[in-house]
């Protein structure tokens, strides 16, 4: 179990911790969430098909426990915890440790709850409403596209150059028309945030707007499943949108002001890392475990200098991770919404964690030899999930290329960083 | 109506063997600091059976623990599951008891309490194993105990249990107030609720100490132990391979049933 001994950690946050742990404990078996999230990927699958895969008797004992709507606010019969980034880290953390693939399935529900600070009171008891009523009610997100990836997350701010031109306004309705390529939770979800150009010629980072679409709603279809070296449970497809017309109501950040929203709400991306940490910290806890039993030379290889080092090493830069996550978290709590002390820490994170990923899978490799690669071992299914969970694009090299942006530019936190952070 | 229940916390009995150590000099088993704490499983039994006690008569469930620098996270689970009110004796003086001084202290508090129907506990520490708490209560204060229940219904001033027996059950009538120690049979605890968790932040249990419950500091924990522990060690085990012969498969056979018999496996 993870170490809840951290001066973040409040009595509650250890209460919540314990009951995703518990939950965990009780209904989640790692090996059968791993086969369904491995199950082939048909041709032509539609979203019928991806909807039937989904653990949903698990995601129903989510709900009864409470977990499934934790982040949703409270008026809507929620947890009400959308704002208690640590509370939502060390369970994200905890499900990630105990319940695998279920981590991620967790935080890309709650992550999106922070969009209803943006929304009308109407969208919110209409989406809400659905996600409370019904528990197969998923949501998800969207921003890349099939020739923006990375330049469309950078951002790359040339006038005009990335992004297509994608949605335009007539009257009181948006039309979209274009591919989102890597949609997480696209197939499965009732619901997605997405972000679209809506301004044609100028720089992205002033030119893209939010909506949450209803995927209920006509003139999209999935036109690939983005079927990886390892799935998730939650399916990731590139959806093409056909004059698929959607209210202004349902747009969730001031027209063309989306980069301003999304960064209000990096604190959000960052419940992934705690979930993707929380699992590394198991896959490292199991790798000292073998290597405490297994013997070779008449002694456990624990004892044998090369693995010990590698799991001291790597046990390090988990602990840094998670001091790193949990300070940024703090950060965001202590601030609030919209604040950043310093946000070249939240882009360092998600460039080293990257790395502490890369550096278990080695140590992996290393520890469990031949084994390393045998499936009855969860080591290689978590392997092929975090290789294709670390995509440059969001994590990486390209947060330290945004935070060398920043450092050329100057940065000026709002409000003044020290006095802020040190008021008691 | 009101029931008092009785928690213990102890180290999780899922924590692996090697996060223990053996003081034997001390006869004590040491515990790393990274082992969590928890409810023994069996007094988490004997909550759930308080709550659905409450859910169908709305009594009001105490819950009383003893120790010292006790985890509020642990001993708090049962106001998360929705307990109403957490009394805890905690002090130094409490500590490394055996089953009679624990008894002993927590019937001094019971009395204090002064208005009980029903009280129970689970019919074991799941680190101790000892299971003599529960009767333990019922002696010191005079009441009936009935043990490894499974099922209890209340009408009236009777309790109807369903204990566990060998093959089976029985089902036993027993006037209130009474002890009832609870079994794992008695089906999973609920969940903590997510309310119950944030509601308890502004909880402060009420704390004891031996002076507050009319007991002097050696009449508690380990001075007051009636159980000395005379040595604590690991078990070794060997393997060692002796060969039976005889002249003949049948003579060597019939050996071997005499050695089995000798050595009283047999």
């Amino acid at each position: 179990m993870i170490d809840l001994n951290l001066p973040y950690l409040t009595e509650e946050h250890k209460s919540l911790a314990m009951l995703m742990k518990e939950f965990c404990d009780r209904e989640v078996d790692l090996k059968k969430l791993n086969e369904i999230a491995d199950q082939t990927i048909p041709p032509n699958v539609t979203s019928a098909d991806l909807r039937a895969r989904m653990p949903w008797d698990l995601v129903s004992k989510a709900h009864d426990a409470g977990l499934r709507q934790i982040a949703a606010p409270a008026e809507f019969g929620g947890g009400g915890y959308g704002e208690d980034h640590i509370g939502l880290g060390v369970m994200a953390e905890v499900a990630g440790y105990c319940g695998g693939q279920l981590g991620r399935l967790f935080t890309i529900a709650w992550k999106q709850m922070a969009a209803f600070a943006y929304t009308s009171k109407e969208i919110a008891e209409e989406v809400l409403g659905d996600f409370m009523n019904d528990r197969k009610t998923m949501m998800g997100a969207s921003i890349t596209e099939p020739n923006s990836g990375s330049d469309f997350l950078l951002p790359y701010d040339e006038p005009g150059v990335a992004g297509q031109y994608f949605t335009k306004r007539e009257g009181d309705e948006w039309i979209f028309n274009g591919d989102k390529m890597f949609c997480t939770g696209g197939g499965v979800s009732n619901y997605l945030t997405i972000i679209v150009r809506t301004e044609p010629k100028g720089p992205l980072s002033k030119s893209v707007t939010q909506f949450m679409i209803d995927t209920r709603k006509p003139g999209w279809s999935i036109a690939r499943v983005n079927d990886m070296m390892g799935n998730e449970l939650v399916s990731n497809v590139q959806m093409h949108f056909d004059n698929y017309r959607i209210h202004d109501r349902y747009r969730v950040s001031p027209v063309n002001g989306a980069f301003e929203v999304m960064k209000s709400r990096l604190a959000g991306k960052s419940l992934h890392i705690f979930a993707v940490i929380g699992w590394a910290e198991r896959t490292w806890a199991d790798m000292k475990e073998y290597a405490m039993n297994r013997i070779q030379g008449g002694k456990p290889i624990i004892q044998h200098s090369n693995v010990g080092m590698l799991l001291a090493e790597t046990d390090c830069m988990i602990r840094h991770s998670r001091l790193f996550l949990y300070q940024d978290a703090w950060e965001w709590q202590k601030l609030g919404q919209g604040q950043m002390r310093d946000v070249l820490g939240w882009y360092y994170i998600n460039w080293y964690v990257k790395r502490v990923l890369m550096r278990l899978i080695e140590a992996g490799l290393e520890i469990y030899g031949g084994m390393a690669p045998q499936k009855e071992l969860t080591f290689e299914h978590w392997v092929r999930v975090h290789l294709s969970i670390m995509h440059g694009g969001s994590t990486g090299f390209l947060s330290l290329v945004k935070a060398a942006n920043i450092m050329a530019k100057g940065f000026t936190p709002t409000p003044p960083a020290t006095d802020a952070l040190y008021e008691s | 109506m009101n029931i008092i229940v009785c928690i213990k916390e102890i180290p999780d009995p899922e924590a692996t063997i090697d996060s223990f150590r053996l003081d034997q000099e001390n006869k004590a088993l040491v515990s790393s600091s990274k082992v969590l704490r928890v409810v023994n499983p069996f007094d988490e039994q004997a909550v759930e059976a308080a709550l659905r006690i409450k859910d169908k008569t709305g009594a009001k469930v105490t819950v009383l623990s003893l120790g010292n620098n006790l985890d509020r996270v642990v001993v708090k689970k049962p106001l998360h599951m929705g307990a109403d009110e957490l009394i805890l004796l905690e002090d130094g003086a409490f500590v490394g008891g055996d089953s009679w001084s624990t008894a002993h202290a927590l019937a001094a508090a019971i009395r204090k309490i002064g208005e009980y129907d029903l009280i129970l506990c689970g019919r074991q520490a799941a680190d101790t194993n000892a299971g003599q708490t529960g009767m333990g209560i019922s002696e010191f204060l005079g009441l009936p105990c009935v043990t490894v229940a499974r099922k209890i219904d209340i009408t009236g001033n009777t309790a109807t249990v369903e204990r566990v027996i060998n093959n089976g059950y029985e089902t036993v009538e027993v006037a209130l107030p009474t002890v009832i120690t609870v079994s794992n049979e008695l089906g999973q605890a609920r969940y903590p609720s997510i309310k119950n968790i944030a509601k308890s932040n502004s909880i402060k249990p009420v704390i004891w100490q031996p002076s507050d419950i009319g007991l002097k500091p050696e009449a508690c924990g380990m001075l007051a132990r009636r159980i000395r522990t005379a040595s604590l060690y690991l078990p070794v085990f060997e393997a060692t391979c002796e060969v039976v012969v005889g002249e003949t498969i049948q003579e060597a056979a019939q050996n071997l049933a005499v050695r089995l018999r000798l050595e009283r496996i047999l």
